[in-house]
């Protein structure tokens, strides 16, 4: 079911320290940070939640961990369907209302960025709008609304700590908080809403509509990330086959014109990623450089693909993400590095199969790499341009 | 040595009420300033419900200087000033640097915090230890006085006078808002962890306030802003009954012998 988050205070998710003193909220909310949230919720409404408890879940000694107790009082509570299915529930990634990520493959025009986007893909790298239509373009990321760059509201909060000692701010303790404020801001009406919308399977509305206010992300005990949440209507967009084969052969055709590729035996097609994939490129046993077809071969493997197809071409950016499980018994609550693709990130795949045979295949993955129940890893096809 | 007392824990909490009195007309002026022609060059600083009051940072910046011209002559050898705004306390370099020192040296210490604080405190003068500096806050406040009851507030004009002729100088006239003489004002103050050898300070503090020597505001060389505080009542809370406080309040039975 599509879900509506609207915010009511502004939130922080997945602050990066850029310098030392200053977090930067990202502009989207991945699913794991709203199961946290959603098990936070349960666990403050929870008659049996005991702080100190510690149950071994794979091995791992694990606090503040959600699982029904299937005690006394837990017949009455109104959370115990969504106590019961927290786990295997599957959440996406939020977005702004009215969003979409932006392929890493749209260049966008240097000198004016109403001249709209050019594919790499599929069109030369010049801006066709610029005098003589010979424009410099570069690449861009983010999110697109109404075929235009868009950027969410962000506000300003500093704040420090407080020597218990002296009462006056403690040495070091000053830091800054960029948060989502609003995702959108109307300069003549002064009118502001901060509004995300993404999908939650496996609960039934009238399972999640007993929550009337949500926390979200970080800084919650301090008033940032308070949001309600909603079910929109049920109806999902089930995509028509037929028309999805028939962008794909335009795709193909468009991509070979682009590139000087004369060969009718093979396809092309391309993916992207609609939100960050956790990828295991086994990178550890590397010790040498690689050729570039060595490297792609790394890709195929990396995304797990069982079908007869190679990778043709990768617009990815790759950060290495290493985050924390403060649900761990421990002092080291750090979780294992991974290799994190953008979402954005554009793969073209080479292929002598006919496109429903991919369709199917495709069709049937729930994503790539880890933690697909969280929303990482979300595909879908790219035909080239804002699509 | 015996523990200074620092912010972090309760020691004792000292409370002041009572009524002030304005002795003779008050200007406190606000900032705001008005197209309207005929609004007043100067009017009073008022609170939401447009009552005119005296602002805590009015009040407490007045008993400081005041305390600090006191301390400074030399009254009580137990008692130093520093003069907060040209020649504050660890207001120098060296000064600085032997506290960054003691910071490196004891940095790996689980207690740096309040070492730090300890050194820091041991280095303020009475006042600064009292009346707060940026490097350890204040452990006396004093809220805003709000009216009680009325006022009345009327406006006077003013006139600067040309030394050649001693007729009105050209484009010196101006009118400003006062407080008349009458008005009365909640008064709460309050200090937090005060060591017992500075009761004697809280003690001259409210002998100034209660001698109607103390002048609130603008225009005090020319008769304005003397205030008296009346009906005063002084509580000290101590460990052994900041239980009874916290959940009942203020009582009879924690009335400081002193007044």
């Amino acid at each position: 079911m599509k879900v509506r988050l609207n915010f009511i205070s502004p939130f922080v998710v997945g602050g990066i320290k850029l310098v030392s003193n200053y977090i930067e909220s990202i502009d989207y909310i991945p699913g794991n940070v709203i199961r946290a949230a959603l098990a936070r919720y349960i666990l403050n409404n929870c008659h049996y939640y005991d702080p100190d408890e510690v149950v071994t879940i794979d091995g791992i000694q694990k606090k503040n961990w959600v699982y029904f107790k299937d005690k006394p009082r837990c017949s009455d509570c109104k959370l115990q369907t969504l106590c019961q299915k927290l786990g295997d529930i599957r959440i996406s990634f939020f977005y702004p209302k009215d969003t979409m990520v932006i392929p890493s493959t749209l260049m966008m025009c240097k000198m004016d960025p109403h001249h709209g986007f050019v594919d790499r893909l599929i069109q030369q790298p010049r801006c066709a709008k610029c005098e003589g239509g010979r424009g410099r373009v570069e690449f861009v990321s983010g999110l697109l609304k109404d075929g235009k760059k868009y950027n969410v509201v962000k506000s300003f909060v500093t704040r420090t700590a407080i020597n218990r000692y002296t009462g006056t701010a403690k040495d070091g303790s000053l830091y800054s908080l960029l948060a989502v404020s609003a995702t959108l801001q109307d300069q003549n009406t002064g009118y502001e809403e901060n509004v995300f919308e993404g999908q939650i399977l496996g609960l039934t509305p009238q399972e999640l509509s007993i929550i009337d206010e949500l926390r979200i992300g970080k800084y919650t005990s301090v008033g940032l990330g308070r949001c309600n949440v909603t079910v929109m209507d049920e109806k999902m967009d089930t995509p028509d086959v037929s028309k999805v084969i028939q962008s794909l052969k335009e795709f193909d055709a468009q991509y070979k014109r682009n590139n000087g590729i004369n060969d009718d035996g093979c396809r092309y097609f391309a993916i992207k990623f609609i939100s960050d994939a956790k990828l295991d490129f086994g990178f550890a046993d590397v010790n040498e450089y690689m050729s570039t077809d060595q490297y792609k071969a790394v890709w195929l493997k990396a995304l797990g693909i069982n079908l007869d197809v190679q990778v043709e071409k990768v617009y990815a950016e790759v950060f290495n993400f290493r985050g924390y499980d403060t649900s761990k018994v421990g002092e080291d609550k750090r979780e294992q590095p991974v290799h994190m693709v953008e979402k954005g990130s554009v793969i073209v795949f080479k292929t002598h199969l006919a496109f429903d045979k991919v369709i199917d295949y495709f069709g049937s993955l729930e994503g790539f790499g880890q933690d697909t129940d969280n929303g990482f890893g979300k595909f879908d096809y790219h035909f080239g341009g804002v699509c | 040595m015996k523990p200074v007392m620092l912010l972090d824990r309760f020691y004792n909490k000292y409370i002041v009420k009572g009524i002030l009195l304005a002795e003779t007309p008050i200007h406190i002026g606000s900032s705001g300033e008005s197209l309207d022609p005929v609004q007043v060059d100067n009017s009073v600083i008022k609170d939401s419900n447009g009552k005119p009051y005296i602002p805590g940072s009015s009040l407490k910046g007045v008993l400081r200087s005041y305390l600090e011209t006191l301390l400074s002559s030399g009254i009580d050898e137990r008692f130093k000033a520093c003069l907060i705004v040209n020649d504050p306390c660890l207001g120098n370099k060296e000064q600085l640097d032997e506290i960054k020192n003691i910071q490196e040296s004891v940095k790996a210490n689980h207690d740096a915090d309040r070492i730090i604080a300890e050194e820091i405190y041991k280095r303020l003068c009475t006042v600064c230890r009292i009346f707060g500096n940026p490097y350890f806050a204040s452990k006396l406040t004093v809220n805003d006085c709000h009216l009680k009851g009325d006022a009345h507030l009327s406006i006077r004009d003013g006139v600067g006078i040309d030394r050649d002729t001693g007729t009105a100088a050209d484009k010196k006239k101006y009118d400003f808002e006062q407080v008349d003489a009458g008005a009365r004002f909640e008064f709460y103050m309050s200090v937090d962890n005060l060591e017992p050898e500075h009761e004697d300070i809280l003690k001259l503090i409210l002998k100034v306030l209660e001698s109607g020597q103390l002048r609130v505001g603008g225009k005090t060389s020319v008769g304005l802003g003397c205030i008296r505080l009346t009906e005063t009542k002084v509580y000290k809370i101590e460990q052994h009954n900041l239980r009874s406080y916290l959940m009942q309040g203020l009582k009879e039975e924690m009335r400081w012998q002193y007044v």
